[in-house]
């Protein structure tokens, strides 16, 4: 490969994307024409099955799908029983088989060859019968897939448990199940030369911004790719500033947190595959909130918002306020203090900032370890990581006491972020700032920090900008921000881009006792 | 246009009031005091006249030229040739205001941070800025308005600490010299005032321009109660030694003690000036950035913000040998250059605009 790359994918753009199946080529009459075809684009597929058969003993016919994709059971009661045993006129067109003698709800009239390889592979058993243009994909698939289960990396006390499977047909109707108008619609579109992704860009009609919609469709259909294979490719694929260190656009496993961003008139894009679902716009605040938030009493959530902020914050600026303290400013630290932590660092040989990140790493590098890591390995890992790092670097004197503290703190701080995506780019966000801390010390944090609101400041998702609704301000939004106001307060929705539909509930609906219950 | 975004009346206020205070914080009370003695306290009075009169003259002439900058309305009042000039000579004003303001800036944070070259700590700002106007306007707006709250929250939790320790009795004797002393001393504080003329940089990308004069008023008041109040909270603390004092806020901040563990929170203060000064800078270096690409009729601004980042930084040290002359060109040359810049000529220009529009009218009446 030689030259510009442009200009190689549009000339090879054809053999990448389909390599072997003709497009659009009609079925012939002739099924033995029709079989040596498809047996020679399926060569070497040993999961392929073919079963040829007669029609009422008379017409030949042939069955074609992939072994564990299609439910064989039903296949025989319900298409080959009655085809072999029954009886009917050899005259019948498909449609007739379908109307007479065929029981099944779920099934397509397929003309080319391009459609039966696509109705093949997505499970769908194919019939073709001999002097017929039109075979049928017989709905009948039926594959392995993992059950509803609690998603693992958004756990609640208090709300739903269930959570999206890596079978896009599941994870719609979750949804559905949730929000049942006919408003909420679903987009289908395929994405991917090879893998042939199914994708389903839901939002509800009315309460969406038309236009953010045509942007996401518009995002979409730019994508050329062989493969698809988790909604992290679609994610990196339709981001509005890719060299940023923030997601932004948010995944959930949880169908109730979709469902309240579409209430929300946000979008969402699932992906066949993964139980993970894109919501786009986001913003930085909803990174930080969990569905959780929204089921607990308002009181508690608000605290714990407000707890998460401040351990967010943290989790950015800890470790790099204490180098700065230790290296450059020990008078803003009270004297009792100051003695404490110059006594523990005695026998450490090394400045602050080569301690900071020695220990900021090796935090790290356990953290990865125990995601990694299969489960009767990690309880090592746990127990060497907090024997290394806890007890004996401190007693060994390679590490402080103090310092010890802080990396803990903020590990801890940057798991409270309830997206765990979205804590590992603060976290990384915490190594320059250590640097700055280190050369520049409170200057360099500041300007680090100034930095960092900058950049947020300048982000968008799909056009709503990062920051809202705090910068630009709006009032109104500060409901669902800095407090959890309670459900009766909160009349109305966000503003992403326009107002379709900005009122959400009835305005005064907080409750009370009834009138005058205390004096009879 | 040059610049897209869109900016609401509230956000220039909260770019405004950082811009005006950040100045008058760390230096204004000593500053005052030298001529006004324990009288400061009445000189911001005074000194906001020129920032209501810079307000006025921005927003009058943003009526007659909407969309316009000062750099274009020069050229549209006193025709290319004479437009062009003046855009010249303010473009030269910004980049040497913001040189200056850097290296106020730079001085300040030296204290800090000794051993640290000046040139490091003034580029490391001018870079963090840069960063800013590469945004556009609607950044800056968003970041001053995040920032916001920092820079007011702990000014007002420093007086809280500080309220035991105050001593209102050095107010007395209230007008022992009469008022002129504290008019003249109004002679350096109506320069910052007069800054609010950057707003003439700002009205063209606002999205609500009816609430731009309410914003504007709200913020020199602000300002005017912020300064009255941190000069009398220094009379209060230090009495006649403000005078001596360079920086008697931080020295304020010195003297805190609550409870043996809220102490020695100078620092404090330095992070929160480094912010105001962050968004002092930044706007004037996106007005010069803007300025220079209006004035040189260029498509786009981004190319440039690198290069006069680079001439800020040489003008923070060009003809300033030492900190002493920081403060001289603070005292004698800032406010005269600020007064004559952002009020005087934009001033006369207004008048020059009324004047041929009027002319104009009673000609047509003539011919009609």
């Amino acid at each position: 490969m030689s030259g510009n790359p442009r200009k190689w994918w549009k000339a090879n753009k054809g053999r990448m994307q389909q390599k072997h199946v003709p497009s659009h080529t009609p079925l012939e009459k002739n099924i033995a024409r029709n079989e040596e075809i498809l047996r020679t684009l399926y060569t070497n597929c040993s999961d392929v099955v073919f079963r040829s058969f007669l029609i009422f003993g008379t017409t030949p016919a042939l069955i074609i799908y992939i072994d564990g994709l299609a439910n064989i059971e039903e296949m025989d009661a319900r298409v080959l029983a009655p085809l072999m045993q029954g009886r009917g006129n050899t005259e019948w067109r498909t449609e007739d088989f379908l109307q007479k003698v065929i029981p099944i709800s779920k099934w397509q009239e397929i003309c080319s060859l391009e459609e039966c390889v696509e109705s093949i592979a997505s499970g769908y058993p194919v019939l073709l019968i001999d002097q017929q243009e039109k075979a049928i994909s017989i709905g009948l698939a039926k594959w392995e897939k993992r059950n509803v289960e609690e998603p693992v990396a958004e756990g609640v006390v208090r709300g739903p448990r269930e959570g999206f499977t890596e079978s896009i047909t599941v994870n719609t109707s979750l949804l559905r199940r949730l929000i049942k108008t006919p408003a909420l619609k679903m987009e289908r579109r395929e994405i991917g030369g090879y893998t042939k992704t199914c994708i389903i860009v839901t939002y509800i009609e009315g309460l969406v911004e038309p236009s953010l919609v045509t942007e996401v469709n518009s995002r979409l259909s730019r994508i050329e790719i062989d493969g698809i294979l988790e909604s992290g490719y679609i994610e990196e694929l339709i981001e509005d500033q890719p060299s940023s260190p923030f997601p932004q656009i948010l995944s959930t496993e949880r169908p109730d947190v979709v469902c309240g961003n579409l209430l929300e008139g946000r979008i969402a894009i699932l992906v066949d595959g993964t139980p993970f679902v894109l919501i786009a716009p986001t913003t930085l605040f909803s990174l930080l909130q969990s569905s959780e938030d929204y089921y607990q009493r308002s009181l508690a959530s608000t605290a714990i918002r407000w707890l998460r902020y401040f351990f967010t914050a943290m989790s950015f600026v800890l470790p790099s306020l204490y180098v700065a303290l230790i290296t450059y400013h020990h008078e803003m630290v009270p004297t009792s203090l100051l003695i404490s932590m110059a006594s523990s660092r005695e026998a450490v040989p090394f400045p602050a900032l080569v301690e900071a990140m020695i220990m900021e790493v090796t935090f790290e590098a356990l953290r990865e370890a125990g995601v990694r890591l299969p489960k009767q390995v990690g309880a090592a890992v746990n127990i060497v990581g907090a024997l290394v790092i806890g007890q004996a670097a401190v007693q060994a004197g390679l590490v402080s006491a103090p310092m010890v503290i802080v990396v803990a703190i903020t590990g801890i701080a940057s798991f409270m972020i309830p997206h765990y995506i979205a804590g590992i780019s603060i976290r990384l966000l915490r190594f320059p700032m250590m640097l700055l801390a280190g050369t520049l010390g409170l200057l360099g944090i500041m300007l680090g920090v100034i930095m960092a609101v900058v950049h947020l400041c300048s982000l968008r998702s799909l056009g709503v900008p990062y920051l809202s609704p705090v910068g630009p301000l709006r009032v109104q939004e500060l409901k669902d921000t800095l407090v959890r106001a309670p459900w009766w307060m909160m009349d109305t929705r966000p503003k992403l881009l326009g107002e379709a539909n900005p009122h959400r509930q009835a305005p005064g609906m907080k409750p009370g006792p009834s009138n005058g219950g205390d004096a009879t | 246009m040059l610049e897209k975004g869109k900016i609401t009346a509230t956000q220039s206020g909260m770019i405004l009031y950082p811009i005006i205070m950040s100045t008058a914080m760390i230096a204004g009370p000593s500053l005052m005091m030298k001529h006004a003695m324990q009288d400061m306290w009445i000189t911001p009075i005074w000194a906001s006249c020129s920032g209501f009169l810079a307000l006025f003259i921005a927003k009058q002439l943003n009526q007659r030229y909407v969309n316009m900058t000062i750099i274009e309305q020069s050229q549209q009042i006193a025709g290319t040739f004479w437009g062009k000039g003046i855009g010249f000579f303010y473009v030269l004003l910004f980049l040497q205001i913001n040189g200056f303001i850097v290296r106020e800036y730079a001085e300040f944070i030296a204290l800090f941070l000794n051993g640290t070259p000046l040139s490091i700590v003034s580029s490391a700002l001018v870079l963090v800025s840069a960063f800013a106007v590469r945004g556009g306007v609607e950044v800056i707006a968003r970041s001053a308005q995040i920032f916001f709250p920092f820079f007011v929250v702990p000014f007002l939790i420093m007086i809280l600490l500080i309220l035991k320790d105050l001593e209102p009795q050095n107010i007395l004797p209230i007008l022992d010299n009469g008022l002129l002393p504290t008019i003249r001393a109004a002679v350096i504080p109506q320069g910052w005032f007069s800054e609010v003329f950057l707003l003439s940089f700002l009205l063209p990308y606002m999205s609500d321009r009816t609430n731009a004069k309410k914003a504007g008023v709200v913020t020199i008041l602000a300002c005017l109660v912020t300064m009255i109040v941190s000069n009398l909270i220094t009379l209060f603390v230090f009495g006649d030694v403000t005078m001596t004092l360079l920086f008697p806020i931080m020295d304020m901040a010195r003297y805190i003690s609550v409870a043996d563990f809220f102490e020695n929170l100078e620092s404090g203060v330095m992070a929160v000036w480094v912010v105001g000064a962050f968004v002092k800078v930044t706007l004037f270096y996106y007005v010069t950035v803007l300025g220079t690409a209006q004035w040189l009729n260029l498509s786009n601004f981004r190319p440039i913000v690198l290069p006069v980042g680079w001439l800020t930084i040489l003008f923070c040290f060009w003809g300033i040998p030492d900190f002493s002359t920081v403060g001289e060109i603070n005292s004698f040359a800032i406010p005269f250059l600020l007064m004559i810049f952002f009020v005087f000529i934009p001033g006369s220009l207004l008048l020059l605009s009324t004047l041929t529009e009027k002319r104009n009218r009673t000609k047509g009446v003539d011919t009609g």
